[in-house]
């Protein structure tokens, strides 16, 4: 029982590591139509961000998750404005553009912090205990920080007029342009908060999982399976394909041998991809969407 | 007549090779309501498309409310006081009738916003009882009302509609002509284009007919009726 409860708690540790990732990764893709290759280059540059604030300038923990939101924001800004903006309609541009900034992004965090893995000190680091349970503080913050950051995404796309224009752009950007909305302005801001997202993922569970210049690619993979398994398009499709991904994981893990999870999740994606090509919750094909 | 809204000299659309409008003078006074009749391909997309600048002008002046226009990007335009109900209405399937309305409001401060909301409401009792509906499971007529009241929105000076009784029922074609009629008695400029010309030259006071991109005739409502009538568009 106690180790079925850490697996738990320990696929949705993974699982909100993966939403929260294709939550950004989808904003950009569904709003700009572009494919951030250099999505997981933001989840490490964030890592990288947090354990500099954290275990090279000394200051709280919490100081550094919010300089790698914000830092991974801004360079999300900059990156969309003055590069992606550019040639935004043209899709092998984007892909190459970043892709490149992916590239960018790990060779500076090699040049800057080497190609050991850092040793990320100072995050969470108690645990809870209920009778043989442990469950350690971080995941719980981990989970419960992916699951605000969530919501906070679901009241700014749905209750906000800056979000119902995100979600106009995303539907007719041409009729949504002829109402007064400006990519211009909308667009970078949008990047911002998907790459904000990337940053806020590998600040909050690098300190967990490991923290090396190019890590971002695998977790960037899995989140990327999961958003066509969720439904290319589909947020709330991305979010739970994302823990159902996670739970898997974990389970795997435990009851049949870690090197075992990565074999039957792949596999086990393709066949339900092949089941429903547009995925659990799309409406659309990867094709047309 | 009344002071010119819109102007138009010359204009040229053009899309690679194509010619699609060539050198056309147009004009629409403030208030009034004036229909382009024209048969599919005959360039009536092109021109409501230059005037919003979703199409660029390659040639030729236009000039909106006293202001040259010609080269402004189409969110300045909208900002100016124009607004298209497009072909194919194109309303924004996967939000809510009431969000798609909120949208057109885009530009607007949120208390002008809301009371437009509002007031659109009132107006189209149709589109209040599904305020909650995404607009991509509605009919064709539906479709149209919700382009009409998201262009409405923003209270423009100028309505830009595009074929909007194409494929829509006879009632449909009324509940649209209807809100046509609620535009007009706000004292909006409305430019509406048509293949099927008979309830657009109700509503009309005059008309320009467009054959292969250019002008075939101007003039008020009753003679474009009559050229109308003897070439078919009717
Ligand atoms: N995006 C486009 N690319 C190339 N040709 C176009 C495009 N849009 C329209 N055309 C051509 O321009 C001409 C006028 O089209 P359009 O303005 O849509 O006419 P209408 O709205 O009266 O049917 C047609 O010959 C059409 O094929
Ligand atoms: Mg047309």
């Amino acid at each position: 029982m106690g180790e079925f409860i850490q697996t738990t708690i320990g696929g949705l540790t993974l699982g909100a590591q993966y939403a929260l990732m294709a939550l950004g990764f989808s904003l950009a893709f569904g709003i700009l139509r572009v494919i951030n290759f250099a999505h997981g280059a933001f989840y490490v540059v964030g890592g990288y961000l947090a354990y500099w604030i954290t275990n090279e300038v000394g200051l709280p923990y919490v100081l550094g998750v919010i300089v790698a939101v914000l830092g991974t924001a801004a360079i999300g800004y900059v990156f969309e404005l003055f590069v992606i903006e550019r040639r935004i309609d043209d899709h092998l541009a984007t892909i190459v553009m970043t892709l490149g900034a992916s590239l960018i992004g790990g060779a500076a965090m090699l040049s800057l912090f080497g190609a050991q893995a850092a040793q990320f000190e100072g995050g969470l680091t108690g645990t809870f205990r209920f009778g043989g349970v442990f469950v350690p503080h971080a995941r719980v913050m981990i989970i419960a920080v992916a699951g605000l950051a969530i919501a906070a995404v679901y009241l700014l796309l749905y209750k906000t007029q800056v979000g119902n224009a995100l979600r106009a752009l995303t539907d007719d950007r041409e009729m949504a342009v002829a109402m007064g909305m400006r990519p211009k302005v909308l667009f970078p801001m949008a990047f911002a908060i998907a790459t904000g997202l990337a940053g806020l993922t590998g600040a909050l569970v690098t300190p967990q999982f490991s923290l090396a210049p190019f890590v971002g690619e695998h977790v960037l993979m899995i989140s990327f399976l999961a958003v066509i398994l969720g439904g290319l398009g589909s947020l709330p499709g991305a979010v739970i394909a994302s823990v159902l991904v996670g739970l898997v994981e974990a389970f795997v893990g435990t009851y049949v041998g870690g090197s075992w999870a990565p074999l039957i999740l792949f596999t086990g994606i393709l066949v339900l991809l092949v089941a429903r090509p547009s995925g659990l919750l799309g409406h659309r094909t990867i094709i047309d969407a | 007549m009344a002071e010119s809204l819109l102007t138009i000299e010359g204009l040229c659309v053009r899309y690679g090779g194509i010619e699609a409008v060539r050198s056309l003078d147009m004009e629409v006074a403030t208030g009034e309501t004036v229909v382009i009749v024209g048969a599919n391909g005959a360039g009536k997309s092109s021109v409501m498309n230059a005037v919003m600048g979703m199409v660029p002008t390659a040639e030729g002046r236009m000039t909106f409310d006293g202001r040259e226009v010609t080269s402004m990007s189409t969110a300045d335009r909208a900002k100016l006081g124009i607004r298209i109900s497009p072909e194919g209405r194109r309303v924004f399937a996967n939000l809510t009738i009431e969000e798609n309305i909120l949208a057109g409001g885009y530009t607007m401060g949120a208390k002008d916003r809301e009371a437009s909301v509002a007031w659109l409401f009132d107006t189209f009792p149709l589109l209040s009882k599904r305020r909650t509906a995404r607009a991509g499971t509605l009919s064709g007529g539906q479709q149209q009302l919700v382009a009409i009241a998201r262009a409405l929105t923003a209270r423009p000076k100028l309505l830009l509609l595009d074929e909007p009784f194409l494929g829509l029922s006879p009632v449909a074609i009324g509940d649209t002509s209807a809100a046509i009629s609620v535009v007009q008695a706000q004292g909006m400029a409305v430019l509406i284009s048509e293949q099927m010309a008979r309830p657009a030259l109700k509503l009309a006071s005059r008309g320009y007919v467009l054959r292969a991109g250019a002008l075939r005739r101007s003039g008020d409502v009753a003679e474009i009726r009559e050229l109308a009538l003897s070439e078919d568009y009717l």
